[in-house]
This record gives structure tokens, C-alpha cells and sequence, in this order.
């Protein structure tokens, strides 16, 4: 083995080993941007690069024609979409 | 639903709306018979009695007729009530609510008051609270 060779890999070992002793975690790939959050809510990202979680969007459906059992004036309205299978 | 309904009577709305899924293909027969007994003030007894037995529909359709009958409904009328075409026409109007919303079209899909119920806490815990905020 020529001195160059042998140079050069107790330089690699070197690093490896001073990257081991200093615990240097591997940086976390990131794969992809998500739109959303896993609950739903918009990731909403600005010109400078900062970004925050939109707060949660609030849908106003109305009850029309459609089946409720409750007061009409409940402090708590739940509405469910289903099907019967 | 109806743990919520019996938990929070005076301050609980539950409202159905439905929303067949195209695979399902007895759903939206068996929403319209909801419906229409719905007319003779039975919707909340047909939605249950169909929802104890949905695994049934697949082989039988008409299971909510038997159903029906079983509740004292009047079939006649029942049946001329499922042909009217405002029946399906407010299906597809609850189809269009959720569709307008652009959340994932999966059921069931809960809404309360206006904020989709992303399943982190039970119903009744995360109701309670909206409840106690409002004093």
C-alpha cells in the first residue's frame, strides 16, 4: 500500500470516529413538502420562508331540510354524513 | 350519537345528512327510506333499526321495508314517499354540503359546530369542553 492510499483512509477512519465520539446525528431527510398537517389543517407558508399551521377551518352548513334531533338552539351542534353500509 | 344525546340532552343537535358512497349500492335506497319515514316521524327509529342491520342491505335491499313494518309504518305510503323526487334531491343537496367543504369526502365525516372532529379525544370529552366554554 502506497502512502497516499494509506493516507487517506486513516483520514476517512478519522472522521468516522471523530463523528462517533462527537455523537453528530445524521440530519433528517426530508421527503417531500406536505400541504397539510395530519389533521387536516393548512401548512401556510410566507415569502420569507417562515411558516406556521393555519388555524382549523370552521364550515358553515346548515341544518336546512336535513334530519336533527336536539334543541334548535343547542350550544353544541354535531353533524354527521353517512351512509347505511 | 345517541351517548351524546343522552349525556348533553339540552345542549346537544345532532344532525344526519347523508351521503351514500357509490360503492355501497343499497346506501342511497336505504337513505331514501330513512327519509321517507322520516315523513311519518320515524326517521330516527328507521336510521337506527337500518344502522343495527346494514351488513343485511347487501343481500337484501328492502330490508327497511321489513323494518318499516315492524315500526307500524304505513308501506303504502312509505313507498310513494321514496319515488319523490325531493327525497333524492336533498341527498344530493347534503352530498354537495360536504363535497363544498373540500375536507376528504370518507364517512362518517363529523363536523362540530363547523370544525371537522379529527377523532383525538372522544366526542363526548372534546363536546363537554365546548360546552363548558360556553358557560
Amino acid at each position: 500500500m502506497n502512502k497516499g492510499k494509506f493516507a487517506l483512509i486513516i483520514s476517512f477512519t478519522t472522521v468516522i470516529l471523530v463523528g462517533q465520539a462527537l455523537n453528530l446525528e445524521k440530519p433528517t431527510e426530508r421527503k417531500g413538502v406536505k400541504a397539510t398537517t395530519a389533521d387536516g389543517r393548512k401548512i401556510l407558508v410566507y415569502s420569507d420562508g417562515t411558516w406556521a399551521i393555519a388555524p382549523k377551518e370552521i364550515f358553515n352548513i346548515p341544518v336546512g331540510d336535513s334530519f336533527y334531533i336536539g334543541p334548535s338552539d343547542a350550544k353544541v351542534t354535531v353533524m354527521e354524513w353517512m351512509d347505511y353500509q | 350519537m345517541d351517548k351524546l344525546r343522552t349525556l348533553f340532552p339540552n345542549d346537544v343537535k345532532v344532525v344526519y345528512k347523508n351521503f351514500p358512497l357509490r360503492s355501497h349500492k343499497q346506501a342511497n335506497k336505504a337513505a331514501l327510506y330513512a327519509m321517507a319515514a322520516g315523513r311519518q316521524g320515524m326517521y330516527n327509529e328507521m336510521h337506527h333499526k337500518i344502522m343495527e342491520r346494514y351488513r343485511e342491505l347487501k343481500s337484501n335491499e328492502d330490508l327497511p321495508l321489513e323494518l318499516a313494518d315492524a315500526l307500524g309504518l304505513d308501506l303504502g305510503l312509505l313507498q310513494e314517499d321514496m319515488t319523490d323526487p325531493a327525497l333524492q334531491q336533498q341527498i344530493y343537496k347534503e352530498m354537495n354540503e360536504l363535497k363544498s367543504t373540500g375536507l376528504r369526502l370518507a364517512v362518517p365525516k363529523i363536523l362540530i359546530n363547523g370544525e371537522e372532529y379529527d377523532r383525538k379525544k372522544p366526542i363526548e370529552v372534546l363536546v363537554k369542553e365546548i360546552i363548558d366554554k360556553a358557560g
